[in-house]
Formats: C-alpha cells, structure tokens, sequence
C-alpha cells in the first residue's frame, strides 16, 4: 500500500528522519509513535507529498510518490496536525472546494459531502462559517476533508491533541469505524491511545524507526524479564527463602504490610514460576492472598526502544520491508530480528549528496 | 485550477477584501474622472489613467498580501500540498481569481468613457486599450505581488515588501535619472545587479558554488567591457534598469493615446516571469 524506501530528510546538519523503510499494509491500522521532535510530522509530510525527502522514495498504491504526484496523492487523505480549515468559509463551502479539488464528480459531490458530514457528525453546523465553531468540531471537519472522496489511505497526525476528553473519546470511535475500509497511519503521543486501537505499533526515535510490530509482539520483545507480584501471608524474610529457590529467579523485592507480605519476583523471561511459587509457599502452609504475571505496558516498551542507547545500539534499524506483524500465538519467545535495512553509506558517499535538488530518490537517477 | 480559483473569488467576495477594494478604486477614480474629465471639460481619459494607476498601488499589496503568505501562516498549505493538485494549478487558480476581483473595477471605470461620449468625442479605441493596458499593468503588479507573498509566511511582511516594489517600480523612470552616467558608475550599478541576480539563482538552486559562479561571469563580461569597451557601458545602466519600468510603458498608452505591442508583450512576460517565480518558491519550500 505505501512504501518507504530509504526515505531521509535533513535540515542542513539536522537528520530529522534517517533512512526509513518500511512498508504499510492494505486495512490496518497504523500507530505512529515518538517524542516530540523524533520526526513522526516530517515523515508523514513526506509520505503525503508536503515535503520532498533529501534521500529515498515514497510508493502509494504503486505510484512513485514523486514523478507521479498527482496519481498518488488521489489514494491519501491526510489531516495534519493542525485542522488545515480556512475560516471565512462556511463547512459546506469547504468540503466543497476539496471535493472539487480530489476531482469528485460533479454528480456524485453532493451525495459525497453528506456522507461525509453525516460520518465525522458535523451535518447540523454544515452552513456555519468555521471560525465560529469549536475546536472539536475543527477536528471533525479537518477529518472529514481527508476521507473525502474515499482515499484508501488516511494519515492522521495527532487527530486528538488539544481535544477534551469527551472529543478525544468521539473522535477515537470515529477513527476505529474507519478501520478496515481504509488503511490509516495514525500518529500520537498519548500512548494508550494506541495501544487502544492500533493493530501495528512503529516506534520513531531521533528519526530511526526502532521498532514496528503489534503490540503483544513488542511487549515480549522489550521486556526482558517477566515479572510476578503477590500477596502472602507470610513474613517477609520466609517469603524471600522460599522463592530464592526457585531457579530462574532473578531479584525479589518485598514489602510487609501488617501480617501480609507484598512481593515483586523478576524472574527469568518466559520461566512461568507461578506454579513454583504455588507449591513453594504450600509447603510452607502460607496461603497466596493474590497472584499476577505481570505484562509491560506500551509506555516501558516505548520508554525501552526510545532509550537513547537503545537507539545508538540499532543505527537505522527497521523491521525488513514487508514483514507482516507477528501473530499472538506467534509471539511467545521469539525476539524480534533486528537487521539494518539498507548498508550505511560512508561518509564519503553521504557528502556526495548532500542536497539532491529535485526527485532526490534512486528513482530518476 | 478551477477548483482553487472559485474556492479564492467566493473567499474574496464572502469576507468585505473585495468589496472594500472595489470601493477604494472606485473612489479614487472618481475624484480624478471628476477633476480631469467633468470639471476639466475633457473627454479623453487617457490621462487621468496615469494618476488612477496609482491606485492600484495601494490596492495590489492588499490584495495579494494573503494569498500565499496565510497559506503558511495558518496550516492551509500542507492541505494545498496533499491534495491531488499541481503547484502551477493551485498558483494559477489563486492568480486568476485575484485578477477578477481586480478586473471588475477597472473596466467599470473604464467603461466612464460611454458616459463621457454623451458630452463629447471620444475615441473608442484609445478608451478601451488604455483600459485594457491599465488591466495588464495591473496583472503584472499581482504577479509581483503574488511572488512576494510566497516567499514570506508574514502577511504584513508580504504587504510592505509589495508595497516597497512597486513603489520602486513606479518611481523608477524619476529614479533612473539619479544613476550615474559614467562607464564606471554603470559598472558599479550592474556590479550590484549581477551579486542580486547571483543571489537569487544561489536562493533558487540552494546552491553557493551556482550563485557564486553566475555573479563572477557577469562580473567578469562587466570587467571585460569596461576594460575594452567602456562607451558602451556610459550612460547604460540608466537605459538599461529604465527598461523595466512598468510606468513609463503604460504611459505610451495613457499620455499619448498610442497601442505599443511591445509594451503589451512586456507586460505579459513579466506575469508569466513572476507566476514561474511563485510556483518555484512555492517548490522550493518543499526541498528545504
């Protein structure tokens, strides 16, 4: 559906997105993650023909991004992060201008823009003028240009920043409906807003993507020890004795609460010492009052891959060009192969090119 | 195009910008069709185009102050950007619309000369050319305009800047005067010249060496010239800078009553030069 290849940009000395590659599947729904400033908007400007890369190319449906930017462009609708609205316009006269823009037919235009209205909710305020609507209704205008003429890709950057709460829920529902008609690239860095509803999670850190898989996958990947807690009736030195013997284990950490112990076992990743810690503490005729295999939230996995010597450690890693995310059953044990995409150009050649000043891509060279 | 062209004109028309500048033009030439015609007892308004000329000084940089600069300010670009339009459709539509909105004034002062040919001889032809002139007079001015509201995402930057060149445009046949006349003052001026022209394909290339490259061969045919041919060089920089004098073009139409092809061609040239500029910059942004 979209490829990136190699895609860089560089602002002079700054490399805010550096050779990324990856390719985003037909249906799915895409979350897009990273600090401020990691390149996420860069990366989806270029993917939507608003910023030409220095290096790489861009495929949308086939079409190469930029020698054939119109053809392109038809298969994306995107919502920057900033409603891109312009106030003096009614919502009608508006939609009405993109539609005529995407090249909706004339015949179909009106029946479009109702569908339109009717699915992001803004058909009562439909001939006000949009400088007097509310920042939630902008949002839902700004997504209602993007699914206009039904683009198979949608890119939305940061759709639910500076909403409230109630705006954030609506919009978020409107985007899950969105789901699986069309293929959407969602970015944000609220973190359980995509771990809610995004099936492939691509983490973005100083413009290298270091991680892109579902989120199961990513959780056993990053966490590298599996951790237990529980609650026994017990006293806190027996507790630690007892556990210590059981193998895999590796640090205990306990805190006494009356005649109840709260313990925290980091054991091996994988070695599942619940059922040790059953019969451990049976033995010693103390009853466990609660038991739980703890999983890692999207938030260490993301505070894990955007560590910046984690970064450091996998230069312009990517998950291998059309990769499919790993399914649950599959996701178990098995690390997630890190390679480099593409070898690193020296030093040498990266002078060379410093600036390509048109079609800068392997394409028209 | 059409799209962005009708999106532009409803926008001029929705808001007061173009009403309001209808009204200042409308004004303006009145007072003077007043004065020059009515009570002056004259029904050629040939001449008073020249001072209703000045008008559209002040009404151009209004007009085109927004049009590329708000695009920038407010986020609107990148949706201009990602739609499935060319940057010459969405710079021709927005040019086009600002010419209606422009056109619609003038030929309705132009047409004062049906009112005029109740009380007197005019002659047809000469009104409706020196209208026809003005407009494209006019068209040139906008491109201008339009081109410095590309390269800046500050409405008011964009205003002045306009304001600043056509002023110096106008002013330019009175201006030209003040160079000097010697073959080294000229090589001084078209020194200045050529670092601007280096400067600018430096800009447009994102490239020094290229910027450097063009400065030093104009600057060494510049010392070529003056080393051996230095009477071609007296008195050139007046001449030749006096050449892109939009006023002193138009007043071969509007002081004299002639039709000058050459003027109407330079006209036009300088609309495409300055769309071909618009859309470069507006490129060019996207390869910073």
């Amino acid at each position: 559906m979209i490829e990136l290849e190699n895609l860089t940009k560089r602002y002079g000395n700054l490399t805010a997105v550096d050779h990324l590659t990856c390719t985003i599947e037909a249906g799915k729904l895409y979350g897009f993650l990273g600090v401020n400033g990691a390149g996420k908007t860069t990366t989806m400007n270029m993917i939507t023909g608003c910023l030409a890369p220095t290096e790489g190319s861009v495929t949308v449906c086939g079409e190469n991004l930029f020698l054939n930017p119109v053809a392109a462009k038809r298969h994306i609708g995107y919502l920057p992060e900033r409603p891109p609205l312009y106030p003096d316009l009614t919502v009608r006269e508006y939609l009405s201008f993109v539609a005529d823009a995407k090249g909706v037919p004339a015949s179909r235009r009106r029946k479009e823009l109702t569908r339109v209205m009717e699915q992001v909710n803004v058909l009562s305020v439909a001939d006000k003028l949009i400088r007097n609507l509310s920042k939630g209704y902008w949002q839902r205008v700004g997504l209602a240009q993007a699914i206009l003429g039904d683009p198979e890709i949608l890119i939305l950057d940061e759709p639910t920043a500076s909403l409230d709460p109630r705006q954030i829920v609506e919009i978020r529902r409107l985007i899950r409906s969105l789901k699986g008609k069309h293929t959407i690239l969602l970015s944000s860095h609220i973190l359980s807003e995509v771990a809610e509803i995004c099936d492939v999670i691509l983490i973005l850190s100083e413009g290298k993507l270091v991680a892109m898989d579902t989120l199961p996958n990513l959780q056993s990947d990053y966490l590298h020890t599996d951790t237990v807690r529980l609650t026994v009736r017990c006293a806190a030195n027996r507790c630690e004795t007892a556990i210590r013997k059981i193998p895999g284990v590796q640090k205990i950490t306990t805190e006494s609460n009356g005649s109840l112990t709260n313990v925290t076992v980091e054991c091996k990743k994988g070695a599942d010492i619940r059922e040790q810690l059953f019969f451990a503490f049976s033995e010693l005729r103390c009853p466990i009052l609660s038991m739980t295999l703890h999983e890692a939230s999207l938030e260490e996995v993301f505070l894990t891959a955007t560590r910046p010597e984690e970064t450091a450690r996998l230069p312009r890693i990517q998950a291998p060009t059309g990769r499919a995310p790993r399914s649950e059953a599959a996701l178990q044990k098995k690390p997630l192969p890190k390679k480099p995409s593409a070898p690193t150009p020296s030093p040498e050649e990266e002078d060379d090119d410093d600036y390509k000043p048109l079609f800068g891509g392997k394409e028209q060279e | 195009m059409i799209a962005v062209f009708k999106k532009e004109l409803r926008a001029a028309y929705t808001g007061l910008l173009g009403y309001a500048l209808s009204a200042f033009y409308l004004l303006f030439a009145g007072v003077f069709v007043t004065m020059n015609n009515l009570y002056g007892k004259d029904t050629s308004v040939e001449t008073t185009y020249s001072y209703i000329l000045f008008a559209l000084l002040m009404i151009i940089p209004v007009l085109t102050m927004r049009s590329l600069a708000e695009e920038r300010q407010s986020g609107t670009n990148l949706l201009l950007s990602s739609l499935p339009i060319r940057t010459l459709d969405y710079v021709l539509g927005k040019y086009l619309a600002l010419l209606v909105v422009l056109a619609l004034p003038i030929w309705l002062v132009g047409s004062y000369s049906l009112i005029l040919s109740f009380y007197g001889n005019v002659r047809p032809m000469s009104a409706v050319l020196v209208t026809f002139a003005l407009f494209l007079v006019a068209a040139s001015m906008t491109a201008i305009g339009l081109f410095i509201s590309s390269i800046t995402s500050s409405v008011m930057m964009a205003a002045v800047l306009t304001l600043g060149a056509l002023l110096l445009i106008y002013y330019l046949p009175a201006l030209v005067i003040l160079l000097p006349a010697t073959a080294l003052g000229s090589f001084f001026v078209f020194t200045i010249l050529a670092i601007c022209i280096g400067s600018l394909i430096g800009y447009f290339t994102k490239s020094l060496n290229w910027g450097l490259l063009t400065t030093a061969l104009l600057e060494g045919i510049l010392v070529a010239l003056l080393l051996f041919f230095p009477t071609l060089l007296e008195g050139s920089a007046a001449t030749i800078i006096g050449l892109l004098s939009l006023t002193s073009r138009f007043e071969l139409f509007s002081l004299y009553g002639l039709f000058d092809l050459s003027a109407v061609f330079y006209f036009l040239s300088m609309c495409f030069l300055f769309i071909y500029f618009t859309v470069a910059s507006v490129e060019k942004r996207r390869w910073n």
